[in-house]
């Protein structure tokens, strides 16, 4: 077991990532300055509403976006296990991807390739990456596909994905990814497209199979809720910046950010059913024009003349962070 | 999936024999007699009324109708006119140059234009895009009876008037006049070469159309979220493109083949005479002009039948490509 296996020791060590969309409107600066860490085992969550960066930053960390018109900015680091992403070469990319560190995406439905048998497509970074032979893939597959709880893993192996439901299809994403046992999996929105009572099969799989390969989750979600349930650490985004870091516990418990504030009691109360849910007024700014100062006060309820000016990220204590200065070092 | 052939095969059946009608009435219904044509100026009208007796022409309309679905379901296409000689063995002489001739434009048209589409959908807005872009405009745009004798007047005639060249691609036939004393290679090479122009004629436009569906479904499938998924495992671009993104893109451009068909027939009726290449549609033209009915209605036909039978073939080879189309 490798050192980045053990639990604690930092995996993927993201640091002033900013990646830039240059379009005809204007740069759009959807990734600005974020930081973060994942550890070995452990559960990250990033969570902000849509388009606050949170998946361009899992796509820059695999190097999937098209560049152009993506560029991953000058003086941007991305290191796993010590190494440098950022500028390496397409072919040291390739040997990552879907090998040490593996991807599942939102869309189960369209995600899977229509034409190719779900086993084919379990089979194939096997077949790239481990050198199988076709048989020893299928192999693999049936197994995996017992792993990740699908009856009938003989028969289904054979199945093409229109044939899957929307659950058993993320189950084969899961599958894949899963495939050459990767220390880091980027799970991007891998609820958001499923009923609720499947979501929790979903997570729990997810949860259990964390635990039982030794790898650590980067979790990418709108949801808290889903957050609640399965993260160790919480990243909250807002408009291309980390605005917030905890754990899951001082999250929940004490947030200090007024956006995070404002998404839990966005949050459905169990206790007091029948109350109006609330919400944030206002939508996430442009990623071409952020506001000047706080990104974030012009939705704000305690906004005042000191959110002028550009907001630094406060540290609080150990792996504990707000961008915004009335919080209390 | 046999079943499903079967019934459309079946279903295909009233088609064709609705397609056999409207065609006999055109024919029949039209101005003109065949007689008259065939004989010189100036015989008495005895000769000809017993002319249209041996025709079968001096029956009413309906009868003849009758007469000639029986005998076609049978095999039997009746007695060209001009040839004196049943029907069927004048098409068998045409009918397998005209395949040849059009089964390699196709295959022409379909490898080049989905070659291409490919490479500008994967290098879009480059310079080799836009560059492609203009020139299959240009064929997309041009009418193949154009390309032919441009084709001609270059590689034949300027090649050798003014350029000097020797005549790699002859402008005119399927073989040469030496064709029997050259050796069995020799042979193949010399239909080769004659094929060429007449196929180019045929495929450069239809291959343009190909092409240009071909980008844009292929630019429409790179952006699907399998195609990343293939990227996310670490599979290399070509694998990508060519195993992931290929064989989606290839579906719309199927439904393409049964389209195409009628049209490479049509092409094949101008071609066919620009190039005096001997087949079913310069058989058709001049069987047109000598009013040669059995002819014309046997191609005519044919024709039909074969544009229903290419839109069968395309079905089927949707199921083949497509797992979700499973015929039932």
């Amino acid at each position: 077991m490798s050192d980045a296996q053990t639990a604690g020791a930092s995996l993927l060590a993201v640091s002033d990532l900013r990646t830039w969309f240059h379009t005809d409107q204007g740069v759009a600066r959807a990734v600005d300055g974020v930081s973060f860490e994942v550890r070995g085992r452990e559960t990250l969550g990033i969570v902000g509403e849509s388009g606050c960066g949170k998946t361009v930053t899992s796509l820059s960390v695999l190097g999937l976006l098209p560049q152009p018109p993506a560029k991953i900015q000058e003086g941007s680091s991305i290191r796993f296990e010590g190494e440098e992403l950022v500028g390496a070469s397409t072919k040291r990319m390739r040997a990552l991807r879907g090998n040490e560190i593996s991807m599942i995406f939102q869309e189960p439905m369209s995600s899977l390739n229509p034409v190719y048998k779900v086993g084919d497509q379990i089979g194939e970074a096997l077949r790239l990456h481990r050198g199988m032979n076709k048989r020893a893939s299928r192999a693999e597959a049936v197994r995996l596909l017992t792993e990740v709880g699908i009856p009938e893993p003989d028969r289904r192996v054979d199945e093409y994905p229109h044939q899957l439901s929307g659950g058993m299809r993320q189950r084969v994403m899961i599958a894949m990814a899963l495939s050459c046992e990767p220390q880091l999996l980027i799970a991007d929105e891998p609820t958001t497209a499923l009923d609720v009572t499947i979501q929790a099969q979903i997570l729990e799989l997810l949860a259990s199979l964390r635990d039982s390969h030794g790898m650590a989750v980067l979790l990418i979600t709108h949801d808290l809720g889903v957050v609640a349930e399965v993260c160790d650490r919480v990243v909250v985004m807002y408009a291309g910046q980390v605005v917030e870091t905890g754990t899951v516990h001082e999250i929940f418990q004490d947030p200090q950010h007024p956006y995070t504030r404002g998404l839990l009691d966005s949050l459905p109360s169990v206790d007091d059913p029948g109350q109006r849910l609330r919400s944030i007024p206002g939508t996430v700014p442009n990623p071409i024009a952020w506001p000047h100062g706080c990104r974030f006060k012009d939705r704000c309820s305690l906004a005042g003349p000191g959110c002028e000016k550009p907001q630094d990220l406060v540290e609080l204590g150990v792996d504990r962070a707000a961008r915004c200065w009335r919080v209390e070092s | 999936m046999t079943q499903y052939v079967l019934r459309r095969l079946l279903g295909a059946i009233p088609l064709v024999l609705g397609i056999a009608t409207i065609i006999f009435f055109l024919v029949n219904l039209a101005p003109g007699d065949p007689t008259l044509l065939l004989l010189s100026p100036g015989v008495t009208d005895e000769v000809i009324q017993q002319m249209r007796e041996n025709f079968g022409l001096d029956q009413p309309v309906h009868i003849r109708y009758v007469k000639w679905i029986g005998a076609m379901l049978t095999g039997d296409f009746g007695y060209s006119f001009t040839h004196s000689r049943p029907v069927a063995d004048v098409l068998m002489d045409f009918l397998p140059n005209t395949l040849i001739l059009s089964a390699s434009a196709l295959l022409v048209a379909f490898l080049f234009g989905i070659v291409l589409g490919t490479i500008q959908a994967v290098r879009q807005y480059s310079a080799m895009d836009s560059s492609l872009s203009v020139v299959l405009l240009f064929f997309y745009s041009m009418p193949s009876f154009w390309l032919a004798l441009m084709l001609i007047l270059t590689m034949s005639l300027y090649a050798r008037n003014v350029w000097g060249l020797p005549i790699y691609f002859p402008a005119s036939g399927m073989m040469s006049t030496d064709y029997e004393f050259l050796s069995a290679g020799g042979k193949l090479v010399d239909r080769v070469k004659h094929l060429v122009l007449p196929t180019l004629s045929l495929a450069l436009v239809l291959m343009a159309g190909i092409a240009r569906y071909m980008r844009g479904s292929m630019l429409e499938v790179v952006r699907q979220d399998f195609v990343r998924t293939a990227h996310a495992k670490g599979l290399p671009e070509r694998t990508v493109v060519f195993k992931h993104a290929l064989r989606n893109a290839l579906l719309p451009i199927i439904t393409l083949v049964g389209l195409y068909i009628p049209f490479l027939f049509s092409g094949t009726v101008f071609i066919e005479t620009i190039f005096a290449w001997p087949g079913m549609g310069r058989l058709i033209v001049e069987a047109i002009f000598q009013r040669d009915y059995p002819v014309v209605m046997a191609g005519a036909f044919f024709f039909a039948t074969m544009v229903v039978v290419a839109n069968l073939v395309a079905d089927l080879l949707y199921a083949v490509v497509d797992p979700r189309i499973r015929y039932e």
